[in-house]
Parts: C-alpha cells; structure tokens; sequence
C-alpha cells in the first residue's frame, strides 16, 4: 500500500475504525447496500472497515481465510470469548429494543446472542472495534443488573440510553441487533423479503405498485436549475 | 539464470493465452474451435461454477451473516475466491499524492466470476473521440470495424436488452438480445422521476444475462445473486460460458496456479513463449510457442511486458513507444444513496428480477453539449441499485438508524422502509493524462522476487467538471424527486471523485494506435514491435468510454484472435 498509508500508523487505522464503528449503519455490507457500493464490478472503497483493515495484518488462519467452503458454511472459525454474563444481557436488551409480539419472534428467539458471540469474537478489524466499544458497556448494564429488571425499568433504561446521543456503544448495539435480526430467514419475512425461490416467469412489480408509483410521479414537477 | 520448459506440460502448443477471464477466455474460445493448440496460463486456482457455486445458501448460515471481511471482502458468497485487494506476498505500491486501488481476481475466469454483467456496445463517437473534441487519442478502428464483433459475442454469450435507437449508443441487429426484464419498482420509479423532472430518458439495461434458452444454458430463474456465480450459467462467466466449450475442442490446456511474469522472444524478436512461476513450489518454468496472447488484465499485462526486458528491449518488451503502462484511465463515478419516500410501504413482492440492474439510463446530453451548456465533453450513463433484495446486516442496521426509533414502532418502520434507498451511479469518461500510470517500483518485489507495479494517479480538470456535474445531477435528480440524499455530499470534488481502480474499469496501459511512435500495439491489438504478441485485455483500449469495458474486451479479443487465425492460415505465423 502507499507509503502514506504506511507511514500513519496505527492511530490513523484505529481513528478510521472508530469512526466506522460508531457511524456504524455503513460498515457492515448488507445484499443492498454491498449492491450499491460494489455495483457489481465496483469496489467498495472508503466504504469502511474491511478496506482499513488490510493493513492490520490479519493473519489467514485467524480468520476463515479467502477461500472457504462456500456452499457448507460454517460459524465456528474462530472459539466465542464472550462472557455468559454479558449473553444474558445482549438478550435482554436486544428483546427491549426489537419486541416480540405474537406475529414477531423477540430476538432472543431467533439466535441473537448467537450472532453477538460470534460477532464480537471474530479476528477482524471491524469486529474488534465493537468488541471495544460493547464490551465496557455491556458490562455496565450487567452490572446494573439489567437483565434482572423487570420489563418496564428496561424499557425505561433503554429509553434514556437511546436518547443519550453520545451513547455510541448502544446506537451500535442497536443497528447490529436490527442488521442480525432482518438477516435471519424469520426477521427477512416479517421485513417484507419474499424471494430466493427459483422461477419460470418474473412476474415484475404488482398493479397496486405500479398504480402508486405513476400517481406519485404525477405530483412531481420539472427542475429548474437555479444557477 | 535457465528457466527449464515445464515437465508437466507438452510444449508443442502454438499459442500461449496468458489469464483465463473475458480476455483470454474468449481469445482461447475462438484460437481452440479453429483448431489452433492453446495453453492458457493462469495466476489462481482452478475453480467450477457448477460445483462451487452457493446458489441458494442463507445469508445467515455464513459467518458474520456473510458480512464483507478482509478474508473475502465483498461478502462471504461473493464468487472471487482468490484474490482481491490484498493478495498476500504480491503487494503493489502508490505512488505518494495517488489515490489507487487495484483488485485483482486470481481464479480460472477471473473477473467474469463477479462483475455487473452490464453489457453496453462502444458508439461509433466513442472510437474518434479525439476527431470530435480534440482529448485523448482516436483509436485506429471504427465502430464499423468492430460491429460485427459485438453481434458475435452478443449471440454467444446472451445479452439481454432492447433497441433504443439512442445516440451513440448502438443497437444490435433485430432479434440478438434477450427480452429484458420489467423494471422494478424502485426502477419504475426513477424512470417516472427522471423522464418528468430531469427529461432524462431510462432505459432497459444491456446485460449478460439469459432470459431465455441459450444453446444448452437455461434462462435466469430469478432466484440466487449473480455475484455468487452462476451454477446453471444463465449469466456470462468465462468458466460457464467460453473454457467449457474450448476444452471440448481438445485443443486447450489450461495450466492453473500459475503466475506469468516475463514474454520470451526468439533471435528475430518475435514472440515464442512464456515463463511462469509454478504458485505451490516456487519453480520457474517456460512453455514455447507460435505466439503470446496476454489477457492478465490491463496492469498485469502491462507489468508482464515491463518485466520482460533484455538487449533488445531494455525498457520492457513492446516499449519502444515508451507507451507501456501509460494513459491508464477508470471510470469517473459518483454514487449517492438516497431514501425515497414513494417507495416506502409499497405492497410485498418477490423484487429479485435477475439480481442485477433492469434499467439503466444512457447518456442524455449530447444537445447539451452541442450547445456549448456543460463544460465536459464525454459521456456519462446512470446505473440503479436497489430495490427489496434478500436482506443482509448492513440493510437493517441502515434502516435501523433512518428509523430512529425502538420498541416496536422500530420493527414498523423498518418494513415500511424497506426497499425505499436507492443508490444512483453517475459513470462518466476519464481522459487518459501523464500523471495517470503504472511503472516498476524501483524497489518493492512480490514474493517470487519480482518487481511488483507502483500506480500514480491524477485526475484532470475534464475529469473533476464530469464529476462535478455528476454529483450536481445527483443532488438535483434526488430533490426534484423529494428523496433524502444519505450519502455524504460535503466532501470537495476532488475527495468526492472516486480513486483510480476502485471502478475496476481500468484500461490503456498497452493502448493501440495508429502509430508505433505513440502506442504499444497496432489495429489488430498485435505489438508494434514484437510479432506474435498480442495484447487482448482492456490495456488495447485507447480510450475509456463511459460504457462498460467487458463487452469490449470480448470483442477485440474475439477481433485479435481471428486476425492471429488468418495469418497462421497463411502460414505467417
């Protein structure tokens, strides 16, 4: 890489990594967003963690290396270090933040404390950085003995950390609580996903849909350049 | 020091292809079914589609979700398994004040594995660029010269897309393309908008994709991402579409794991071989041949022949020009995401289509520039994303932070929200500078000890008014459509602008020309200087439209191998 790069260190690195992690919503490559940024030959420059994270040497057998098994993928690359204590209380504020309901499963449900594990035990740079920034604050909430409080004082609790701008460890914990949920085959669903089933004829947008779109286009109006 | 022939392998071949992907996948194709004897030498693992590809595989059984890592950095599924930006012990360096980013993809079929499959034929202004407004160089063919080229790729591979009778942007001949898919919503959408705010016109896109029966490929089922692979190749990768077919020949051997680093020339100069590297044991070998075909990608060709040097060419094989690694260009693009608050709660539907983009808008101003109203002087074209695709983390940590809220009123809005951002990009024409190149780098060596590319970059005024104007277009486009612009618009043009090599559309490092004096190779992408070589990657490019490069690659590809088949015939070569 560039002698620039090289020579900034680490305090550039973990500034970027930061500002990822906090920033947050873009760094973590959905289908769409990857599509947007990737543009199918496209790169995903600047876009954010994994980019920074070439010059932090991860080392391949860390990781799951380049070429793993695609098609039998696994979740066990790396051992989970996150502690059983700190479990309980992703679970309890991942169910605070995201309800279930009768037609919604609560995270806890679907495997979050699950992907929290594995997520903040991975190698990588990105991961490391939430590791950082969740660790101390999940250990604040086990300490006040979130997970033990009964529904209401968790739901309050929540409300003021979600208030609290400079919380950036729970706006973090929120977007991969909402990111890991969406993702799962029950949380794609209740978003509105239907699809990944094989095809004769694609059928295009419903007529409803379509009726909607050209009553809305018909309310806009030309540009007019103002320069 | 002696380099031995390869044991492994016969040495009686008559053409050497060096990498596997659009460009040396189509020159083995066409060199194979004319009875020529090809070895294709390639940097990175063998690998079959048919077999690899995770087709249907969740999104949630991968590690991270599939999100992006340095391991596999556009997602876990994504089709380049070797590879990237990083490829440990082969680094490359940027020139300090250059913005760079090279991806390379080491894997049989290369970059066909993972691309947009955006089809777009060069218009006949796009190869008199120079004649037109006096920038960069014509190149030494003509839209007619490779027309006949474009409709025979175009029936091999399965394009779809329609007849526009646009300006410069060709249409194929009646019945060629695949009917193209309807558009989306979000596409539909922005169709609307345009065409009545900015009386910009979408299209359906051109794009390597079956929608229907292709020889014996099926078409798309419109289920699985196309940036997985395809194992029913119902879109165009070279390892479904040109190897398969070239290996039933029985005329070509593909040796894989197999870096090239240096063309070897006989007595008269003229090409007769190849060196590589055996990637598992370090060890050097040479394969002889009629003639070389070098289709690595256009830096890596570049950084064969400036490694190749000897008496004759002191300064790398083919430079007499001093031409090789010059007047490198890449897409200038800008990109916005916005949210779109008429595509918010629309009734659920199956949006997956063919996972790729349906529309696309070409470019629209040429009145404009006729009458002197802009200040660059190139196109650009307009690709959509979006739409309600199979969901993964970043979607719904995105939607998380456009909510704003929690509790169940998040679990609403994120459904109501979702499938409303859509991202625009704004693909537009750089002009090849003096300040944008590849040389050695006079000290770094990659891990076989060889001296591995230094990239400088400049972007130049032309430059910086296309992306000004693009990102201007941006802001407009999204507020007549009262969108919420997500991306950040702050950053001065020149941060806005993206970096060298990031579009992976990089091209011109061995520009063909009509002259020796200024260019690497002649009309027919054959070395000016040395006989027998070929250069058939996006390198021949002399300029870098705003139209894709794959489509091209094949069908100069394609054009140059042909040229090689007649003069063997007549006993040339």
């Amino acid at each position: 890489m560039s002698d620039e790069t090289k020579s900034s260190g680490l305090t550039r690195r973990q500034t970027i990594a930061w500002t990822a992690a906090v920033a947050g919503a873009l760094g973590v490559g959905g289908t769409l967003l990857m599509r947007q940024y990737h543009g199918g030959a496209d790169d995903g420059e600047a876009l954010g963690p994994y980019d920074q994270a070439f010059d932090e040497g991860v080392q391949a057998s860390e990781g799951y290396g380049g070429d793993p098994d695609l098609l039998n993928p696994r979740r066990d690359y790396w051992p989970r270090t996150v502690s059983a204590p700190h479990l309980v209380v992703i679970d309890a504020l991942a169910d605070t933040v995201l309800p279930g309901d009768e037609t919604r499963p609560a995270p806890s449900m679907i495997g979050i404390g699950d992907f929290f594990s594995e997520w903040l035990s991975a190698p990588y740079p990105a991961q490391r950085g939430d590791r950082a920034l969740l660790e101390p604050f999940l250990e604040q909430l086990h300490a006040e003995g979130f997970a033990n409080a009964d529904k209401d004082a968790q739901v309050a609790r929540a409300e003021v950390l979600h208030a609290d701008e400079t919380e950036t460890a729970f706006a973090r914990f929120l977007r991969l609580t909402a990111g890991a949920y969406y993702t799962t085959p029950e949380g794609a669903a209740i978003m509105g996903f239907i699809g990944n089933q094989p095809m004769q004829e694609w059928p295009g947008p419903p007529d409803d849909v379509i009726a909607h779109l050209e009553r809305e286009a018909a309310k806009l109006t030309p540009f007019k350049s103002e320069l | 020091m002696p380099v031995p022939n390869d044991p492994l392998l016969d040495s009686e071949y008559d053409v050497t292809v060096v990498g596997s992907g659009a460009a040396g996948g189509m020159a083995a194709y066409v060199l194979a079914n004319e009875g020529v004897k090809v070895l294709m030498v390639e940097a990175g693992r063998d690998y079959e589609p048919t077999l690899e590809t995770p087709m249907f595989n969740l999104p949630s059984e991968a590690p991270l979700f599939a999100a992006s890592t340095p391991d596999k950095e556009q997602g876990f599924y994504d089709a380049t398994v070797g590879g990237g930006r990083n490829i440990p012990g082969e680094p490359y360096t940027v020139a300090e004040g250059s913005r760079f980013s090279w991806w390379r993809a080491r894997m049989l079929g290369g970059r066909t594995n993972h691309w947009g499959r955006v089809s777009l034929r060069f218009g006949p202004y796009d190869f008199k660029g120079y004649s037109r407004d006096g920038l960069g160089m014509d190149w030494p063919i003509s839209y007619e010269d490779i027309a006949p080229y474009y409709d025979k790729v175009e029936g091999l591979i399965g394009v779809f897309g329609e007849a526009e009778g646009i300006e410069n942007s060709p249409d194929s001949p009646a019945g060629l393309l695949h009917k193209p898919p309807k558009p989306r919503a979000h596409e539909l959408w922005l169709k609307l908008a345009l065409g009545r705010t900015m009386n910009v016109p979408v299209v359906p896109a051109h794009s390597a994709i079956l929608t229907r029966q292709h020889g014996n490929r099926p078409a798309c089922f419109y289920a699985t991402d196309c940036l997985r692979g395809c194992s029913i190749a119902a879109n165009f990768q070279s390892t479904t579409v040109l190897i398969p077919p070239a290996r039933d020949t029985g005329n070509l051997t593909i040796r894989t794991d197999a870096p090239v680093y240096e063309v070897t020339i006989d007595a008269n100069g003229e090409a007769n071989g190849v060196k590589f590297i055996d990637a598992e044991t370090g060890a050097r070998h040479r394969v002889k041949a009629r003639a070389v075909m070098l289709g690595a990608s256009t830096a890596e060709s570049a950084r064969i022949l400036l490694n190749s040097k000897s008496n004759l060419f002191p300064d790398g094989l083919a430079n007499s020009s001093g031409q090789v690694g010059r007047n490198m260009t890449d897409t200038v693009k800008v990109g916005m995401i916005a949210q779109v608050p008429a595509l918010e709660g629309l009734t659920p539907y199956n949006d997956e289509g063919v996972s790729l983009i349906h529309s696309y808008a070409p470019w629209w101003g040429y009145d404009a520039q006729r009458a002197g109203q802009l200040d660059f002087m190139r196109g650009c074209h307009l690709e959509f994303w979006g739409g309600r695709l199979q969901p993964g983390v970043g979607d719904g940590a995105m939607l998380a932070g456009l909510s704003g809220k929690i509790g169940s009123g998040l679990h609403d809005d994120i459904r109501r929200l979702y499938g409303s951002t859509v991202y625009i990009s704004v693909n537009g024409e750089m002009i090849p500078n003096d300040g944008s190149y590849c040389e050695l780098d006079p000290e770094v060596k990659d891990r076989w000890g060889l001296p591995v590319l230094r990239f400088n970059w400049r972007h130049d005024a032309h430059d910086y008014a296309t992306a000004s104007y693009q990102k201007q277009f941006l802001i407009d486009a999204f507020g007549a459509m009262n969108a919420t612009i997500l991306s950040d618009t702050s950053s001065p043009i020149e941060q806005t602008i993206r970096a060298g090599g990031s579009v992976v559309h990089e091209a011109g490092a061995c520009r063909m020309g009509a002259s020796a004096g200024d260019s690497v190779l002649n009309a027919n992408g054959e070395a000016w200087d040395v006989p027998g070589l070929y250069v058939v990657d996006a390198g021949a490019f002399t300029s870098n439209p705003d139209k894709n490069p794959t489509l091209t690659i094949l069908a100069l590809a394609w054009r140059a191998a042909d040229h090689l088949v007649d003069a063997m015939k007549r006993g040339e070569r």
